[in-house]
């Protein structure tokens, strides 16, 4: 009766393994994209190592063998990152280090200490990212891990792997109200404890500080989410939607750069004009590695954590790497009135002796305009509105007259390339201009409350300084294009198949299905990721619990826990687990049970048959249902012949048996 | 790993150093359920380290403020907490009985057997028992069934040899914690004296069955020769065989009734009665593989000459047992 | 698919209950015990009767090989009774100048070993291992025994000096093994009053012949067996395996010998599968001589080891 016995050895050691070596992979899995080759190479190298070992090709090295490896792997990290400290080549340590570790292997100890050290890589994964996915892919892995604990403790090795994983998921989904009660209740404690490590290896997404043609349009064919923003009341109009980012000053004839440090002063604004043109806000932005914030035109308010330069530029103290959230009100009439000496020349400043055609277009029309600086942008629009320029994510590549080339001959450009083109105008006849990069638009999510903006939303406009209204935001875009501006980029008449599909596709399914991914993922943003201290107040608050303290909170979770923990306990231990019998047999415990209620003692040691005659004697009335009873039992459990007719036949007279 | 053996933290496990576990334990005369007051429970060093590894992780997380961290920390901390109910579960509620012996020789392991019984739907993996810090076997016990552990013992007397306490231990499912139980069953073997190494069946002790009349009649046959066995009538030696080859034979016969043999206490020379029981052991046992019938006569118990296995096992029962 | 397996076995059920009739208005009142000896011989076993003289052994024997149809041969055991008196010998034949093999009793499909255990343990391995081999091995050369072949051995339980029981290692050979016990009150007064057994035996007509009951064998031996019957003979091997009431427990051969006998007796009943309680039924005359107890208690408790056994082992 299933019954095996092991005289005890750990002769099978090495034999397995094979699990381990595997979990190894599993867990390292989502890293490996952000390890550098010679740790890829290496890694590699240990496997097939491990698994000639696991084989029995090879012995275990020996510990002279062992310290050359462990050499070898310092001088691997050195060679990758110059340096083993910080949080990747912490992380890629780990992972050689476990492979040196089942090397060695000598008792199940040693494997348990893999396993945890699999437990540590698995959570140097969120160095990376915090993900949905990454959360599911790490729930997996507990399993998985906990699945190879479980050989090392069957000693015997007679659970099958299917086995292991139902006991370990069983284990884990136990341990899930246990996992949700401290999450809740744990005092957060804001900020580092100690320092943090800088890394600056990983790639960035998104902007970038520096503009040149291509590299917007680059940006749109992309769906991915750049922020997402809930507001407190109405959003604004879409026309309203700046959602300012960088400001670029140089430029070197093909590229915008921006050239602003942020410095003491602070911007001087005009004054609001009124509520209804100012939004609160909060903004959970996805990391991009960088340090700038965007904001709607023109921010009012922003928090501590953030600076302000004086070109109205919201900067973080560290580069974005995680969901942050940030609140902020803007209004979208209030303008920046201060134009510093240092900033004049930078805004007017072009390279010399270029685009020669442009600056003679340019000096004309401003004659033309009576040398007034609002006439002129008004006549500089309407020539791109008037004359056959184009809008489009394929642009014709410029020379090194860049402007004269776009202006006069190809005509054909997107955001990019409209607001350089403005901006040289202005500069042309003296005019301070600039660049500024951001995103305009964003869509409200149809069915949930906040607004997502993406980076198909990428997009340049210009600010000139008129003298008396300081910089005023003009986007040129909007005169080649209106409805891009009016109605978003879906619908700007661009090339369809470099949009991305989640704003070309027609099919409602699919869009439904984004989308409500989107609102899980902004949910998971908001409770998971961006769960901090004020966060857990807030929660708190919904459940009818102000104002508690960390103290409160520790004995709060004391107690739960051991209320959870002792509700777990009388489950798990008292309960009798379910008796995992066939069908038949049930039915008949049934009949038992029935038959045991009408006085019918019951004896497990007793045969169908034995039971009937007893039955018989004590209710002679019902001889005939008893062995009918009794001959189907015996058929459908004895038997060859799985009659499903005389199965149901007798679920239905034992239902409908009534003894007493 | 030499972190973890570091970790050295006193192991009531090993021994049952509190008096409190000593009076839960037994002796137990029948069955025994592994209720919740006998099943003890403490985490491995492997436990240890893994809440170790579980205060390194939740620093971390609150040092980088990654809230997957948490999670993970949260997770795992419930495993192994489920862990913990899980092994201890994984003991308690079995059934357990004296499973008897197989007797031994003085001086040999005993194997004692104890029977494990398992009414519940769920299998029970990996159980060990030892004995005064030796494991000696690890079984699993499927749902709704019983499963036999065996330890050993090695008896410097003959006599009854008690179980003793013994310990049945499990680590199952995660190795994190060890769930134990000390238990002592009424449970005695029989420990046969120690054969001397060679014994001669003093001349005489052997006695033809049944009248002489068919010794001489030659109703039996003449069947062959064999080697001389300590014991064989000296009246059966074939001494031309002998002659021919220095060594002694038996004539043996076909058909005829066999010789008796008698191993009597009063017969045997020795100093003491220890040395006495030795040599009419190694008798007995010489005497059933020869297959010859023979009886054993003790100064208080007699047994009549018969011969299998099971009268040299009572044989030796009866000269273990000689003064108890 | 069903129907004719399902006539063929109807018929052999009928006459299997045609050949307990005959037998039964033979030996009176004795019908489990009959029911239980044929059960044997179906299932290809061999049988051991144990009983005080004149119980009627040697008359069951008779009116099982009559009615069976079976050439029957009966060897008395003796204490001067050698190997090849059963077994048979080589004789030199000047004439052809060559050995010739002269066939003993044993040479039968139907032998009665009447009270083996006077003969001494030779002669008695000498049929043990003709009954567990099927074929005799006399000067070198193997020779196959007839088909069926089938054995009822008798045994005195009395021990008395010049006997030599079976020993308990060599009982497993028989399949069964059955006391009869005295007839009761009625039955014996019909037995004194009716005729001669004897001549009775010699009226009795054959119900079958060598080659029906090879035929009613392989039928019983293809009976189907559930999952559910297969825990139930598992369980009671675990039983008396872990059980400190017995020696050893029973054997693999103990648990085949089991189910062999339940589907004999399952055919008899005229049933298309075994039932638990076909095994409760043939668990006395099939375990009772394979276990060693230990200890009296269970005698003490004037329990058998299969009746301790059936009240123990759940029922799956």
């Amino acid at each position: 009766m299933g019954t095996s016995r092991h005289s005890f050895s750990q002769d099978r050691l090495t034999a397995k393994l094979g699990p381990v070596l595997l979990g190894i992979h599993i867990v390292a899995l989502p890293l490996y994209p952000h390890m550098p080759l010679p740790v890829l190479l290496t890694v590699v190298l240990f496997s097939i190592w491990t698994l000639l070992i696991i084989l029995g090709r090879v012995v275990q090295p020996g510990r002279l063998t062992m310290v050359l490896l462990a050499c070898i792997v310092v001088a691997v990290l050195v060679l990758s990152f110059g340096t083993i400290f910080g949080q990747q080549p912490g992380s890629a340590m780990l992972l050689l280090l476990s492979f040196l570790k089942l090397f060695e292997m000598k008792s199940t100890r040693d494997i348990a200490i893999v396993i945890f050290m699999g437990f540590f890589l698995i959570a140097s994964n969120f160095f990376y990212s915090q993900s949905l996915m990454i959360a599911i892919y790490v729930f997996v892995v507990v399993v998985y891990l906990t699945s190879v604990l479980i050989v090392f403790s069957d000693r015997l090795g007679t659970t099958r792997f299917i086995v292991r994983v139902q006991h370990s998921l069983q284990m884990i989904l136990l341990a899930v109200p246990l996992m949700l009660i401290l999450f809740v209740l744990f005092p957060r404690v804001p900020g580092p404890l100690w320092g943090l490590p800088k890394d600056t290896q990983t790639a960035a997404t998104g902007l970038s500080e520096a503009m040149s043609p291509g590299s917007i349009s680059r940006l749109v064919s992309s769906g991915e989410v750049a922020f997402r923003v809930k507001f407190v009341g109405k959003p604004p109009p879409r026309s309203e939607r700046y959602w300012r980012g960088l400001v670029l000053s140089k430029y070197d004839g093909k590229t915008w750069r921006s050239d602003n440090a942020p410095s003491d002063t602070y911007p001087r604004l005009s004054r609001s004009e009124g509520a209804d043109t100012s939004y609160d806000y909060t903004v959970m932005l996805e990391p991009h590695h960088r340090r700038w914030l965007f904001a709607l035109e023109s921010i009012v308010e922003y928090g501590d954590e953030q600076n302000l330069t004086r070109e109205l530029q919201l900067l973080s103290t560290d580069p974005i790497t995680d969901v942050t959230r940030y609140s902020l009100r803007s209004d979208t009439t209030v303008r920046n009135l201060g134009l510093f000496e240092s900033e004049r020349g930078k805004n007017l400043d072009l390279p010399a002796a270029r685009n020669r055609q442009t600056v003679e277009f340019a000096r004309a029309l401003f004659g033309d305009s009576n040398q007034d600086g609002s006439t002129y942008v008004k006549k500089v629009l309407q020539h791109f509105g008037e004359q056959a320029f184009f809008y489009t994510l394929t642009p014709p590549l410029l020379g090194i007259n860049a402007m004269d080339d776009f202006l006069f001959r190809t005509r054909r450009g997107f955001c990019e390339h409209y607001a350089s083109a403005f901006v040289y105008l202005m500069r042309a006849v003296s005019i301070p201009a600039r660049v500024v990069v951001g995103y305009q638009g964003g869509a409200m999510h149809p069915f949930d409350d906040y607004m997502i903006v993406r980076q198909s939303d990428a997009h340049a406009w210009a600010e000139v300084w008129l003298e008396g209204q300081g910089w005023v935001r003009i986007d040129p875009t909007a005169a080649v294009s209106p409805t891009r501006i009016q109605n978003g980029i879906a619908s700007a008449g661009l090339e369809r198949d470099l949009l991305p599909s989640i704003l070309v596709s027609e099919n409602a399914w699919f869009q439904r299905a984004r989308l409500l991914w989107d609102s899980f993922h902004n949910n998971w943003n908001l409770w998971v990721i961006g769960f901090d201290q004020q966060r857990q107040q807030r929660l708190l608050a919904l459940l009818g619990m102000k104002d508690v303290s960390s103290s409160e909170l520790v004995i709060g979770l004391v107690l739960v826990m051991t209320c959870a923990v002792g509700l777990l306990a009388w489950w798990v231990l008292l309960s009798e687990p379910a008796r995992q019998r066939d069908v038949v047999r049930a039915y008949y415990d049934k009949f038992c049970r029935k038959l045991q209620k009408a006085g019918v003692s019951y004896h497990p040691h007793e045969c169908a048959g034995e039971l009937m005659a007893r039955a018989s004697r004590v209710l002679p009335a019902r001889e005939r249902e008893l062995a009918m009873i009794t001959a189907d039992y015996q058929c459908l459990r004895y038997g060859d012949d799985p009659d499903p007719r005389r199965r149901e036949r007798f679920i239905r007279a034992i239902r409908r048996f009534r003894p007493s | 790993m030499s972190l973890a053996s570091l970790l050295r933290f006193p192991d009531f496990s090993r021994r049952p150093a509190l008096a409190f576990i000593s009076r839960r334990s037994g002796p137990f005369d029948g069955e025994v359920t592994l209720d919740k007051h006998r099943v003890y429970i403490l985490p491995t060093k492997i436990g240890v380290l893994f809440s170790l590894l579980l205060i390194i992780l939740l620093l971390g997380s609150v040092n980088y403020g990654k809230s997957l961290g948490y999670v993970l920390v949260f997770l795992l901390a419930g495993v192994g907490n489920v862990a913990m109910l899980a092994t201890w579960r994984n003991l308690a509620g079995l059934r357990l009985r004296a499973g008897g012996c197989a007797p031994a020789f003085c001086g040999e392991p005993v194997r004692f057997a104890v029977q494990l019984q398992n009414v519940d739907a769920m299998r029970r993996y990996s159980i060990a028992i030892s004995q005064n810090g030796t494991e000696f076997e690890v079984v699993d016990v499927g749902p709704d069934s019983v499963a036999q552990i065996h330890f050993s013992k090695t008896s410097a007397q003959r006599g009854l040899l008690d179980a003793g306490r013994f310990r049945l231990s499990t680590e199952f499912p995660t190795g994190l914690f060890v769930a134990w139980t000390w238990i002592e069953l009424k449970m005695q073997c029989v420990v046969y004296p120690k054969p001397a190494t060679r014994a001669r069946l003093p001349v005489g002790s052997s006695v033809i069955d049944g009248d002489q009349n068919r010794l001489s009649g030659g109703l039996e046959e003449y069947s062959g020769l064999r080697k001389f066995l300590e014991g064989d009538s000296w009246r059966r030696v074939s001494w031309k065989a002998t002659a021919r080859s220095d060594e002694l034979y038996t004539k043996e016969f076909a058909g005829g009734a066999p010789e008796l043999q008698w191993i009597d206490w009063s017969t045997i020379a020795a100093g003491s009665a220890e040395q006495r029981l030795a040599i009419m052991t190694r008798l007995v046992l010489d005497a059933e593989a020869a297959r010859r019938h023979y009886g054993l006569r003790l100064p208080d118990y007699e047994i009549p000459p018969q011969h299998g296995t099971l009268h040299c096992q009572q044989c030796l029962k009866a000269l273990a047992l000689y003064g108890y | 698919m069903q129907a004719p397996d399902r006539t063929i076995r109807t018929a052999a059920t009928a006459i299997l209950q045609r050949a307990a009739d005959s037998i039964s208005s033979i030996i009176l009142g004795k019908d489990d015990h009959i029911r239980l000896a044929l059960t044997c011989l179906i299932a290809r076993g061999h049988l051991l009767l144990e009983d005080l003289p004149g119980v009627g052994k040697t008359t069951l024997a008779h009116a099982i090989a009559r009615v069976m149809g079976l050439d029957f041969q009966r060897i008395q055991f003796t204490s001067d009774l050698l190997p090849a008196d059963v077994l048979g010998v080589a004789v030199y034949d000047r004439q052809r100048s060559a050995f010739e093999f002269h066939q003993g009793p044993i040479f039968a499909n139907f032998i009665l070993a009447d009270e083996v255990n006077r003969a001494t343990p030779k002669t008695q391995s000498a049929l043990l291992e003709a009954m567990e081999e099927n074929q005799v091995t006399v000067e070198g050369e193997t020779r196959a025994l007839p088909q069926p072949f089938f054995v009822i051995a008798t045994q005195n339980p009395l021990h008395q000096i010049g006997t030599y029981p079976l020993p308990e290692s060599q009982l497993d050979r028989f399949l069964m093994r059955l006391h009869l016990g005295f007839p009761d009150e009625q039955a014996e007064r019909q037995l004194l009053k009716g005729e001669d057994r004897r001549d009775m035996i010699e009226q009795v007509k054959p119900v079958l012949d060598a080659n029906k009951l090879i035929a009613l064998q392989k039928q019983a031996a293809g009976l189907h067996v559930a999952e559910a019957l297969l825990d139930y003979v598992q369980a009671i091997l675990n039983f008396t395996r872990a059980s400190p009431l017995f020696e050893f427990g029973l054997s693999p051969r103990g648990g085949l010998a089991l189910l062999s006998s339940a589907r004999a007796l399952a055919l008899i009943d005229g049933k298309d599968f075994v039932l638990p309680e076909h095994i409760k039924q043939v668990l006395p005359a099939v375990i009772n001589h394979r276990l060693m107890q230990t200890s009296d208690q269970l005698q003490a408790d004037q329990q058998s080891a299969a009746d301790f056994i059936a009240a123990s082992v759940p029922v799956p």
